[in-house]
């Protein structure tokens, strides 16, 4: 039997190092299609979660923002209008193909000057400590291969009083909402990827990804054990989508 | 608690409204720059929600959360808030409202909301077309004058009938005389308690 450590891809196990890599070719093959395929798995309903983590981050002008895993941008383009001209947005996020996606639909859509961009490793984010007064991970963090460690590098990179957000597919409360989510999720989901990108392996994986993704009670206890405080959470349409927040002490 | 996701969807797709009755009104957009950079809270008790209205770029965006300074504050419940909003009154004596913070903003709120005239016939042309537009904005005008007129007639008809036909209600003379009457009893028994206390209050009374 080998020794050497693994972790989760979906529903399978695979050499720790390889997790990354693996989750990057998922995000190079759906990069395109990425904003059609999430209006279309949750009906819209996405704009509305992500909206209400704007209005919950609290940011105002000449404020410093990290949105991790940010993507096609959705969250940045809303947080650079918040912050204004004295404030700052970095949009990063580890694959090329979504960040490339993100910078080219935020310029398409006016948002420069307070705006840059940044391929990095949410478990080792590249920035001092203490910058900045918010940091968002919005559908990012179930990807990352070590949560406590990304956890750790947020609370490092945040201002004392900032405060982290995590929007995240948790678990549904309702039993009957939680079995028709997951008929939805590994039924239609695959079947939608294989329509619309012709790839419904990937949609798979996001799909058992959201499943391997630990509840709210567990994710707040991690949060609290990286060191955040005042943390709690937010179910939202039945705990499908949970928002996370807690400050820097 | 309400839904955050319903809530935030409702405010969306109203702030959508807002925005849009205000591109078809652009001398309320342009007013609205003496808005800027205020926040307004509107804080309802039935249903029991929150809305933060906030001036920026000419135009309102609406939110469920805000954590940042207010201009102003309205109390009360929604329909009141409603009714409120789109009335001219300036006086909140009456009206279920209260209001803390700035009251000027809720003035030029109202003032705002009472000059908006928003150009349906553009709105119509740009989903169908200008003539295809022009016609039946002609025609709903036509119709909605018609209907306003029948509608005054048939209220008059009707409060003639009820007044002096079938005398099931009072009319509004008759009331008047009605109200009038009981004022000058009120003032007749006020004077004759007077009187009384008058007499009971001379020396040579006597109670017995």
């Amino acid at each position: 039997m080998s020794d050497k450590k693994t972790t989760h891809f979906g529903f399978e196990q695979i050499e720790i190092d390889k997790k990354a890599e693996r989750v990057a070719d998922v995000f190079h093959s759906v990069a395109g299609k990425y904003d059609l395929m999430n209006d279309l798995m949750s009906g819209g309903i996405h704009r509305f979660w992500k909206r209400y983590t704007i209005e919950k981050s609290a940011v105002r002008a000449g404020h410093k923002v990290l949105d991790i895993a940010g993507g096609t941008g959705d969250l940045s383009y809303q947080f650079a209008r918040q912050v204004g001209p004295e404030g700052l947005v970095v949009l990063a996020d580890i694959n090329a193909s979504m960040l490339k996606v993100g910078r080219d639909r935020l310029i398409d859509r006016g948002a420069v000057g307070n705006v840059t961009f940044a391929q990095a490793d949410a478990q080792y984010l590249p920035f001092p400590d203490n910058t900045f007064d918010c940091i968002a991970i919005a559908f990012g963090l179930r990807n990352v291969t070590d949560k406590d460690l990304a956890l750790q590098s947020m609370l490092r990179v945040l201002k004392p009083g900032g405060r982290l957000l995590i929007l995240e597919f948790s678990k549904p409360g309702n039993p009957l909402l939680e079995k028709a989510y997951d008929t939805y999720s590994f039924k239609l989901l695959p079947l939608m990827g294989k329509l619309i990108t012709n790839d419904s392996d990937s949609y798979r994986y996001l799909a058992e990804s959201i499943r391997m993704h630990p509840d709210q009670k567990t994710l707040q206890t991690m949060m609290d054990q990286a060191g955040f405080v005042l943390t709690q959470y937010q179910n939202m349409t039945g705990g499908i989508v949970a928002l996370h927040m807690g400050v820097k002490p | 608690m309400s839904s955050p996701t319903a809530i935030t969807a409702i405010l969306t797709a109203l702030e959508k409204a807002l925005a849009t009755a205000l591109r078809y009104d652009p001398g309320t957009q342009a007013q609205l720059a003496k808005l800027e950079g205020q926040t307004l809270l509107l804080e309802c008790s039935r249903p029991a929600q929150k809305v933060y209205l906030h001036f920026r770029d000419h135009g309102v965006a609406l939110t469920g959360h805000h954590e940042g300074p207010l201009s102003a504050t309205l109390t009360g419940s929604g329909a009141d808030m409603v009714k409120l909003l789109l009335s001219d009154q300036h006086s909140l004596y009456g009206s279920g409202i209260s209001i803390s913070g700035n009251a000027a903003v809720l003035a030029q709120l109202q003032d705002l909301m009472g000059q908006l005239d928003i150009d349906w016939e553009q709105a119509l042309a740009d989903a169908i077309g200008t003539l295809p537009a022009h016609a039946l904005a002609t025609s709903l005008r036509h119709t909605g004058a018609w209907a306003q007129a029948r509608g005054q007639s048939a209220e008059r008809l009707l409060r003639e009938y009820l007044a002096e036909e079938s005398a099931a209600v009072l009319g509004r003379s008759e009331f008047a005389l009605f109200v009038d009457d009981i004022a000058n009893t009120r003032l007749a028994l006020d004077r004759l308690g007077a009187r009384i206390a008058h007499l009971q209050a001379r020396p040579d009374h006597k109670d017995h």
